[in-house]
């Protein structure tokens, strides 16, 4: 081979390599502030289908200032309680939802009290989680619900806005006023006709 | 030799030379190929629990127990000292019964919660509480070496339980999990 024909196979094998090493550092790049889960968007009451054949519906959310317990009220707040139904069908094997958050902008409401349900394989379970939020801030209210373990690897995140906006917020504030929650309990359970 | 001689065989030297080259990223994408059809295929069978039947009435060890179904009875109600109990709507109560024998000395004690396993690898855990009453022996009863029936009670969608498998021996190995049948 001729001296400059040698010279070319150098100089595209360096290109090659370059543009190797310049593809793998972009995808590694990509991969890192990629999320490590799935968002799948709800509207309350309307179901979604996850992986594993679990059906998530989110409820329409009730609001009050206080919660009931044993018949009488056990608890009040400044804030606001808000309860929202949810229904999961275990259709194919065992559905679990073991993270639940309300979040609104940069704000983000863990559960008032544990949160996970875990529904047998064949049966729809009927449950609900309950938060405590700021007044102030309700608008753009959404909740967030995952099969995220401790152990976790990419899963999927189910995202349903409450349907308070800034035009309705006042609304829901005002129906909060003197009304009592009654909290989540044992979820009630049903096969799947 | 020529000079047009020599740069006749530089230029054969070198096809042959590219030819190698080729040859050998052929098998070494044929091998990268090889391995990823390896690993998707073992993953997709792999990442899932595998359950192989066993005969009826066989037993299968566990780490600390062996074990054997001694019966393994569908019943639409639930009977206790406390009365009896109804199946949550469109189930079905799955009442079991195992022989566990212990052997060696765990440390958590004997293991009797087996899972039910039915069609399409759906499984059930066995009821933590049930409120009738049910006077039965318990697991922390289990001695070493003297076999204790001991009653496992399930809950089951009605449609599920005339294809039930069995009861899951777990093993601390990747090999598929014996299942039980009385």
């Amino acid at each position: 081979m001729s001296p400059p024909a040698v010279r070319l196979q150098r100089l595209v094998a360096v290109l090659l390599t370059l543009a190797c090493m310049a593809v793998a550092g972009i995808a590694l790049r990509l991969t890192e502030n990629s999320p490590e889960y799935q968002t799948v968007r709800g509207l309350p009451g309307h179901a979604v289908r996850l992986r594993g054949g679990a059906v998530v519906t989110v409820g329409s959310p009730s609001v009050g200032r206080a919660l009931l317990g044993d018949g009488k009220v056990v608890v009040r707040t400044a804030g606001v309680y808000v309860l929202v139904p949810l229904t999961i069908e275990a259709t194919q094997t065992k559905a679990t939802l073991s993270e639940a958050k309300l979040v609104s902008g940069n704000r983000t409401y863990k559960p008032f009290g544990l949160f996970s349900i875990d529904c047998p394989a064949g049966f729809r379970c009927v449950d609900a989680a309950l938060f405590e939020v700021d007044p102030a801030r309700m608008e753009g209210l959404a909740i967030e619900l995952s099969d995220a373990g401790v152990v976790r690897g990419y899963y999927q995140l189910v995202h349903a806005p409450l349907g308070i906006t800034a035009g309705n917020a006042a609304a829901w504030r005002a129906a909060a006023q003197g009304r009592v929650l009654e909290p989540p309990g044992e979820p009630q359970t049903e096969a799947i006709p | 030799m020529t000079a047009a001689g020599v740069e006749e065989a530089a230029g054969v030297l070198a096809g042959a030379r590219r030819g190698r080259a080729w040859r050998l990223l052929g098998c070494v994408l044929a091998l990268v190929l090889l391995y990823l059809t390896w690993w998707t295929f073992y993953a997709l069978t792999h990442t899932r629990d595998r359950f192989v039947q066993l005969p009826p009435g066989a037993v299968a060890s566990g780490t600390s127990e062996r074990y054997q179904l001694v019966s393994l009875v569908v019943s639409h109600e639930l009977r206790g000292s406390r009365g009896p109990s109804a199946p949550d709507r469109g189930a079905l109560w799955v009442v079991a019964h195992l022989r566990v024998t212990g052997f060696g000395h765990p440390k958590f004690g004997y293991v009797c919660r087996l899972n039910l396993v039915g069609r399409h690898d759906r499984v059930w855990e066995p009821q933590m509480f049930t409120d009738v009453g049910r006077n039965t022996a318990s697991c922390l009863d289990a001695k070493e070496g003297r076999p204790l029936v001991v009653e496992l009670i399930y809950q089951v969608p009605a449609a599920d339980a005339s294809t039930l498998y069995g009861l899951a021996v777990e093993n601390d190995t990747a090999a598929p999990m014996k299942l039980l049948v009385p």
